[in-house]
């Protein structure tokens, strides 16, 4: 019976494993189901060219890194490799094991929610048959690491021009360091998993969290026992033993320290070795179901990732900000179009994270550079990168309006003012942050162009609607009633670009003794033309005439 | 609310192509105030693009639309302040709770005044009331039609048009929405449900348009409804 469980299991993930191989290949057009010759040759080139590749881009990086550390000398390059391994084992440490104790390691989406979980098999076969895919992927990474800083050791040690001399001794200097932090990274790895499935059955009590702190102390402090007597060469009694016992197996990847790499091999298959045994005696009581249940929006959200939907990845992570419910404080006597600056204002406070915040501040900052670098073409270059930057936080609550057309087009109010409330509210602090820099601009730099306050806000406002103008024309009635929305094209990008420089231009042409009204006149008209379009392909969609995006 | 010489609704011509696919064949309709019609047909008939072309959701291809007497393209906005529709699948904005969704309708339709009141009765009624603070994609599926008919009735219209009302509804909700559209319908609103549900056309229906490959017809009369 657990045999055929067993069975049942590994043929599943067997399978989901083949899927996952099969995407990856498909990204270089490989089909492995394909048994021919020209294909299995077409394989082969492929890892020759990867490996190639691979190894030049490794060579390079590793390359900058020797140069970062003879930044750093009198102090030894081996132990500056050590300190960084150390270090790596430590971020990879603290992520793992705070990452898979706030949720189940084992991630199941809903189709393993309503069948695998619930089957009588036993939790520890799932277990044991979950983890090697996740580790692959930990690994990879892991390993990319381990062999840059093998390979920094190496450009560090040979004389560049005797490098061809050197080949065999290089590699091994990088596959030195994968080989020896092999057995300690899938100790880590599964020991993360086994504190983590500790934390999902005491999910909601104290001791969920408890193992997860004191390991978390206790990264620090060997990372500490590593880095002090290694920075400061003081070595603190008590910190001595494990500072020596840790240093010498990280010294042993580099071909150093009094272990050598077999002991350290050794040491770290002990620890693997234990690092089975907890997660065995933690799987005993794992809960399929309890997992799926909190990991089911981390499922969508690896599944969206892989297509690229960051749309949908972004719905999900506002669906888990917002919670179950709210109260709004605040509900003013606002009708009409009015009603959509109410809608867009919770809208904006209730999706208002850091990274809106950043944008703002970002907002800030650029118009300060502008006002260094000067009214040219690096500072109009500069306007650009902050138009494409506000671009996602202006658009938020315009592009919910439209791929919620069968809401937004029933009401009765004039669209194009419905749109400007949803365009407006999300504007106004970056709008603000704007003017405020070039009134800080003004204070400080003797350069700064007073006009800016006028024709920046004129200008960003018409190259806005730009971009709004476009992601009507490309959008039709039909696709929005499905809820389905297309971006703004590369023609809306254009346009705005056009919109935001033609004033700053206007404002370098010489109309002695008032130069500034050019500008204004143009940011004025900029507006007016792509306010007036943004009006016409309202009405187009509207009517069902726009032309074929 | 509207002239009851005035129809409710009057298609003219009214049709819809997808590319070179007939997906409604031109109709011509009429509901007067205070009818109640039924609309039948097999899935992929027309009915969603019927309803969705009335409302203009979806451009028809040719012909015209007229609510309570008002043009929908020339005369929009009062076309519209006429027209309610529910959608067989209502969306929500994801930011707004069940409540602010239910006072943006009605603040965006000018109908504040006693809105107060009115939610708190629908949502009592329809069962909702407890949860009218929470999101509506935490939802279930029946809860969210139910939000999506307030929406469409928690503001006065000339007419109201419901796709597939009683899909995914309990008993209890099912009995709520017959209440409500009988009390409806003595008000003068004009209805045009879509629905497979024979009950519902049993219990409601004046008249039964049938749609077949895009064309609409008359089926039965008052009379010979029951």
């Amino acid at each position: 019976m657990r045999s055929q469980a067993s069975k049942a299991v590994n043929f599943l993930r067997s399978r989901q494993g083949k899927t996952d191989m099969r995407y990856w290949f498909s990204i270089v057009s490989y089909d492995p189901e394909e048994k021919s010759l020209s294909n299995r040759a077409y394989l082969l080139y492929l890892i020759v060219f990867f490996a190639i590749w691979f190894f030049l881009v490794l060579i390079f990086v590793a390359r900058g890194f020797s140069l970062l550390l003879q930044l750093f000398q009198p102090f030894p390059a081996t132990s500056a490799s050590v300190l960084l391994l150390g270090l790596t084992f430590a971020v990879f440490s603290l992520n793992l094991f705070v990452k898979n104790a706030r949720r189940s390691p084992l991630i199941f989406d809903e189709e393993h929610r309503y069948l695998l979980c619930q089957q009588a098999v036993s939790p520890r076969i799932i277990v044991f048959r979950w983890w090697q895919q996740p580790w692959l992927y930990n690994l990879l990474v892991f390993t990319l690491i381990a062999l840059i800083l093998g390979f920094t050791l190496g450009e560090a040690t040979f004389p560049a021009g005797e490098m061809s001399q050197y080949f065999f001794v290089y590699l091994w200097y990088g596959f030195r360091v994968v080989l020896v932090s092999l057995p300690f990274q899938l100790a880590i790895f599964i020991a993360s998993w086994a504190n983590g499935l500790g934390a999902l059955r005491n999910r909601g009590k104290f001791k969920a969290i408890l193992p997860t702190t004191g390991i978390v102390l206790l990264v620090i402090f060997i990372l500490l026992a590593v880095f002090v007597p290694a920075l400061s060469g003081n070595f603190p009694n008590f910190l001595t033993p494990i500072s020596t016992f840790f240093t010498n197996i990280l010294l042993s990847a580099f071909g150093g320290g009094s272990y050598g790499i077999s002991t350290s091999f050794l040491i770290g298959l002990f620890a693997l070795g234990l690092s089975f045994l907890w997660l065995f005696f933690a799987s005993k009581d794992f809960s399929p179901s309890k997992a799926a249940f909190e990991t089911e929006v981390a499922a969508k959200i690896s599944a969206f990732a892989r297509y690229g939907q960051q749309d949908a990845i972004n719905a999900l992570r506002q669906k888990q900000r917002l919670g179950i419910k709210r109260k709004s404080h605040f509900e003013p006597n606002w009708q009409g179009e009015k009603a959509f600056l109410w809608k867009a204002w919770l809208h904006y406070k209730r999706s208002f994270t850091l990274q809106r915040a950043w944008d703002i501040f970002v907002s800030f900052s650029f118009v300060l550079v502008l006002n260094i670098s000067g009214n040219s073409p690096s500072g109009w270059f500069i306007l650009v990168s902050l138009l494409w930057l506000i671009r996602e936080p202006v658009f938020e609550i315009f592009s919910q309006d439209l791929s919620l057309w069968q809401l937004s087009r029933q009401l009765p109010l004039e669209s194009s003012k419905w749109a400007l409330a949803s365009l407006f509210i999300p504007t106004l602090p970056i709008f603000l942050a704007i003017i405020l820099a070039q009134i800080v601009s003004l204070a400080i730099f003797p350069s700064a162009n007073w006009a800016f306050i006028l024709t920046l806000p004129l200008a960003f406002s018409a190259a806005i609607l730009q971009l709004a103008q476009d992601l009507l024309r490309k959008n039709r009635s039909e696709l929005l009633a499905s809820g389905s929305l297309r971006e703004y094209g590369m023609r809306g990008m254009l346009m705005a670009i056009l919109c935001l420089i033609i004033p700053q231009i206007g404002l370098n042409i010489p109309v002695s003794p008032t130069n500034w009204i050019t500008g204004i006149v143009l940011a004025t008209l900029v507006l007016f033309v792509s306010f007036s379009g943004f009006k016409r392909e309202f009405r187009k969609l509207k009517e069902g005439k726009q032309v074929s995006a | 609310m509207t002239n009851s010489d005035t129809a409710a609704l009057q298609t003219i011509n009214l049709s819809k192509k997808f590319r070179d696919f007939p997906a409604l064949l031109p109709t011509n309709i009429q509901i007067m105030p205070g009818e109640l019609v039924f609309l039948e047909g097999q899935n992929g008939s027309g009915k969603t693009t019927l309803l969705n072309c009335i409302t203009y959701l979806i451009p028809p291809s040719s012909g015209e639309v007229k609510i309570c007497g008002h043009d929908i393209l020339r005369e929009e906005q009062a076309a519209r302040k006429e027209l309610a529709f529910v959608p067989d699948v209502p969306r929500f904005y994801l930011e707004l709770t069940a409540w602010e969704h239910l006072r943006f309708i009605a603040a965006a339709n000018n109908s504040l005044e006693g809105f107060e009141e009115r939610a708190e009765s629908l949502l009592k009624d329809f069962g909702l009331w407890e949860v009218r603070s929470h999101f509506p994609h935490n939802f279930s599926r029946g809860m969210r039609l139910k939000l999506g008919l307030l929406l469409g009735l928690i503001r006065p219209s000339g007419l109201l048009l419901l796709d597939e009302p009683t899909s995914a509804l309990d008993t209890k909700g099912t009995d709520l929405l017959i209440a409500e559209l009988r009390r409806r319908k003595a008000d003068g609103t004009a209805i045009l449900i879509s629905s497979h549900d024979s009950g519902l056309r049993k219990l409601l229906a004046d008249r039964v348009l049938g749609i077949s490959e895009g064309l609409v017809s008359e089926i039965s009369h008052a009379s010979s409804v029951a």
